[in-house]
């Protein structure tokens, strides 16, 4: 294990954001780090980087303390994305490259590339207030990893991109694990964790509730959901006749249910043929992250807290900031 | 171990919350700060609002210097003719030169004050200071006339700015009536009353046959020596002390104006980086002794440039008055003056006093820059910061006319605050001893290290803090988190 997070806490006046986390991410790992807002993703972040110190726990890297390792070691994309208004997009990667040793000439003809590669070579001279959204992302991506980081600290680094800006940044971000980077993400989107994260940590209210390989979180539920689509029939209302099947979602392209321990799925697929129905898609699966997450976060129990939480604290480092 | 001795606050929950970023000890400033600083300074100076500021301070330090000419111009232009009808006087000799002569001779010489009593000499020929004018021309010319109605009727037509009457009066002296739009206490008026009075006196000498050599030993100049009371002082003038208190008012108003400019710009550079959230990227880069040491540095800078711009087009005012003055009326024209006191050592220093205070006022400013949330509101946090530059500026301002032995002008020629003002004010004064300067710069330099340390303590736990008021208790709070 090379990087260690161990039982950070860390308090905001009367709010404690957070309450012993701890988790370790192996060398060349892309890690989830899921949670709801104010969950405490970005004070993690932040302690990684030795911007705040927490009240109590260490990080460790390699098996050094965070607090003696050179701020090259991380690359850092923030939540709240903030770029120099006014200042040239190559000037300020370089100058951001710079303050962490890189020769300025190297970090130019580096930067250079990343602009092609992500489709901006001649937003090099543009000042940053003149650039799109998703474009502007783009610039704080390769400002987290111009310095040839080994840690990537990337918090929401797909939040608010078109598909085809999405799908680029992916590229990089696979790339940058092919290259050997261990990178901990955070995202509120769950398809995209299931899609690149191998292992994941979900907290919430301070607390680790659940962490692990992707594979192991989702069997370690024990639950079983079965995914079925039949032609002609959307309805599919026979379903609710089955004892041990609770349906969880009807849609169009197909329904999902929850079978119950001690029941067989199978039995579901052999009542869809003797009813005579023509099968297209029959599966069998462990919960999604999205319904792990749901199960153990409670998505409107953790909404109500945020908001207390924020309300008590003027403090906004663990809450990313009231806007 | 305070909880047990004091009473707990009751409105904990309402008391700020802060936190800092921590410092490491490990982490030089160099060359993180030069990095910050060129940037700061880069991008200060490319923008239009300092481009344009800087040439307007210029075009206007231009013109400001070129006001001497341009007053020698209009003046050499502008001259008052006088007309003098002496028929009815029976003068033994022409009035007109001595008149003339006394007008001219006294304006020259610059404006005497009613209150002068030295009563020119009726021997002054006309002609021997008739060339004392450095502007060129004459200001007065003054001419005879013979028909007194001619002259009243050319007077009220505007060609004579003035008539003068000459007649004999009861007790035998010459009596003058002086017809004029021009004011009955002005300028004028008074120099024609002190040509009157030379001509009168030049009559009473030829009525009582006194001859020449007799009229010049009674009116040659008396022996008036002054001397200074404590001879380890060099005497000073007081034309020439009010001009040293003029030096060092430029000087005491330079660091002033720059502290307050060059203040505001760094407090708003902070706030910028915290309002468009790049502080976030900034802090997992720098720490902030780096960020604030080049920021101070890199907004000094460029402040700095913007003075050398108008520094030179100042100079270069100066240096074309005469060309100007000379191509426009065809002769020279006045010298450059000069500011006494502004030796070529209390430059240095200047310079040497400048940058420091700056740091030093600079620093409070970023600190109290990175308490807000907004630029908007970083007014809010300046306004007392110049009140505090200000009271430097007012303790200079009261010591130079105190005069420098005061003993609080020497407290705070050394006082870190007020030592870049008060010190300059002494030295322009020429009283202190050459190692007074060293030792107050001996103090300062750790004093701006000081306030480093202390401003970065503030800033640390400033830049973690969002919507929230900036007040004093914020800023002591945030300045006890040890890190």
């Amino acid at each position: 294990m090379t990087l260690v997070i161990d039982s950070l806490v860390k308090t905001f006046g009367e709010v404690r954001a957070l309450d012993g986390v701890s988790f370790s991410v192996g060398p060349g790992e892309v890690f989830g780090f899921l949670g709801a807002n104010g969950a405490g993703k970005t004070t993690t972040m932040r302690i990684c980087l030795d911007v705040l110190r927490p009240d109590s726990g260490t990080v460790t890297w390699q098996g050094r303390s965070n607090v003696d390792l050179p701020r090259r070691t991380w690359g850092y994309l923030p939540e709240e994305r903030g770029l120099y208004a006014k200042m040239r997009v190559l000037d300020q990667l370089v100058f951001f490259a710079s303050l962490r040793g890189v020769p300025a000439a190297d970090a130019r003809s580096t930067a250079l590339g990343w602009l092609e590669r992500f489709r901006i070579p001649d937003y090099a001279g543009r000042r940053a207030e003149e650039l799109s959204k998703g474009n502007q992302q783009k610039i704080q991506f390769i400002a987290a990893i111009l310095h040839d980081p080994d840690v990537l600290l990337l918090d929401e680094p797909f939040t608010g991109l078109d598909p085809v800006n999405a799908a680029l940044l992916k590229e990089a971000f696979l790339e940058m694990r092919d290259e050997g980077k261990t990178i901990v993400f955070s995202t509120h989107q769950m398809e995209t964790v299931e899609e690149l994260a191998e292992s994941i940590a979900i907290v919430d209210a301070g607390r680790i509730v659940v962490a692990g390989p992707v594979r192991e979180v989702r069997a370690s539920s024990g639950r079983v959901f079965v995914r079925l689509a039949v032609e002609g029939d959307t309805e599919l209302a026979w379903l609710t006749g089955l004892d041990g099947v609770t349906v969880t979602r009807r849609g169009q392209d197909y329904a999902e249910m929850e079978v119950a321990r001690d029941r067989d799925p199978e039995t579901i697929l052999r009542t869809a043929l003797d009813r005579g129905l023509r099968v297209t898609r029959f599966e069998i699966a462990d919960p999604t992250i999205e319904q792990i997450f749901v199960e153990r976060v409670g998505k409107v129990a953790s909404d109500e807290r945020t908001l207390a939480a924020r309300g008590a604290a003027p403090v906004a480092a663990g809450a990313g900031g009231p806007r | 171990m305070m909880r047990l001795l004091r009473p707990r606050r009751t409105s904990a929950a309402a008391a700020p919350v802060p936190d800092a970023v921590p410092h490491r000890p490990g982490e030089r400033l160099l060359p993180n700060a030069a990095i910050v600083a060129r940037r700061e300074y880069t991008q200060r100076v490319r923008t239009r609002s300092f481009l344009l500021g800087t040439v307007f301070l210029m075009l206007a330090a231009f013109g400001a210097a070129l006001i001497p000419a341009v007053v020698g111009i209009i003046e050499g232009q502008m001259t008052t003719k006088l007309a003098v009808y002496s028929a009815a006087a029976g003068l033994s000799f022409d009035p007109v030169p001595i008149i003339e002569t006394s007008l001219n001779a006294a304006t020259t010489a610059g404006p005497a004050g009613p209150g002068s009593s030295s009563a020119p000499s009726p021997t002054a020929t006309p002609g021997s200071s008739a060339s004392g004018s450095g502007d060129g021309g004459p200001e007065f010319v003054v001419t005879s006339v013979t028909a007194l109605d001619a002259a009243t009727a050319a007077l009220g037509d505007g060609a004579y700015d003035g008539l003068i009457v000459i007649t004999r009066g009861a007790g035998g002296d010459p009596a003058y009536s002086f017809v004029t739009d021009a004011a009955p206490d002005g300028r004028t008026a008074f120099y024609v009353r002190q040509g009157a009075t030379a001509v009168t006196l030049q009559d009473r000498v030829e009525r009582l046959g006194i001859t020449a050599t007799q009229a010049s030993g009674l009116f040659a100049p008396l022996v008036f020596d002054v001397e200074p009371a404590d001879a380890s002082r060099p005497a000073q003038s007081a034309a020439d002390q009010a001009s040293r208190i003029f030096t060092s008012n430029i000087l005491v108003i330079l660091i002033f104006i720059t502290v307050i400019t060059y203040g505001t710009w760094v407090a708003m550079s902070v706030a910028e980086e915290k309002s468009s959230r790049v502080m976030e990227l900034m802090l997992s880069a720098a720490t902030p002794r780096q960020m604030l040491a080049g920021k101070v540095v890199g907004t000094g800078g460029a402040g700095l440039t913007q003075y050398a711009g108008i520094l030179a087009a100042g100079l270069a005012g100066i240096v074309l008055q005469g060309p100007i003055t000379e191509a426009i009326l065809g002769r020279g024209g006045g010298d450059a003056p000069a500011l006494p006191g502004l030796t070529p050592e209390v430059l240095v220093l200047f310079v040497a006093f400048f940058a420091l205070g700056f740091a030093l006022y600079a620093l409070i400013y970023a600190a109290a820059g990175s308490l807000v949330s907004r630029q908007e509101e970083v007014q809010q946090v300046v306004t007392p910061l110049t009140f505090l530059a200000m009271s430097g500026y007012f303790a200079a301002i009261f010591a130079a006319t105190a005069g420098s032995s005061a003993l609080w002008v020497i407290f705070f020629s050394y006082f870190p605050f007020t030592s870049p003002y008060v010190m300059l004010v002494r030295m322009v004064d020429g009283t202190v001893q050459p190692w007074e300067p060293l030792l107050s710069l001996v103090i300062l330099v750790p004093s701006v290290l000081a306030m480093l340390v202390v401003a970065a303590r503030v800033y640390s736990a400033g830049v973690l803090l969002y919507g929230q008021r900036p007040t004093f208790r914020t800023m002591l709070a945030a300045m006890r988190i040890r890190r």
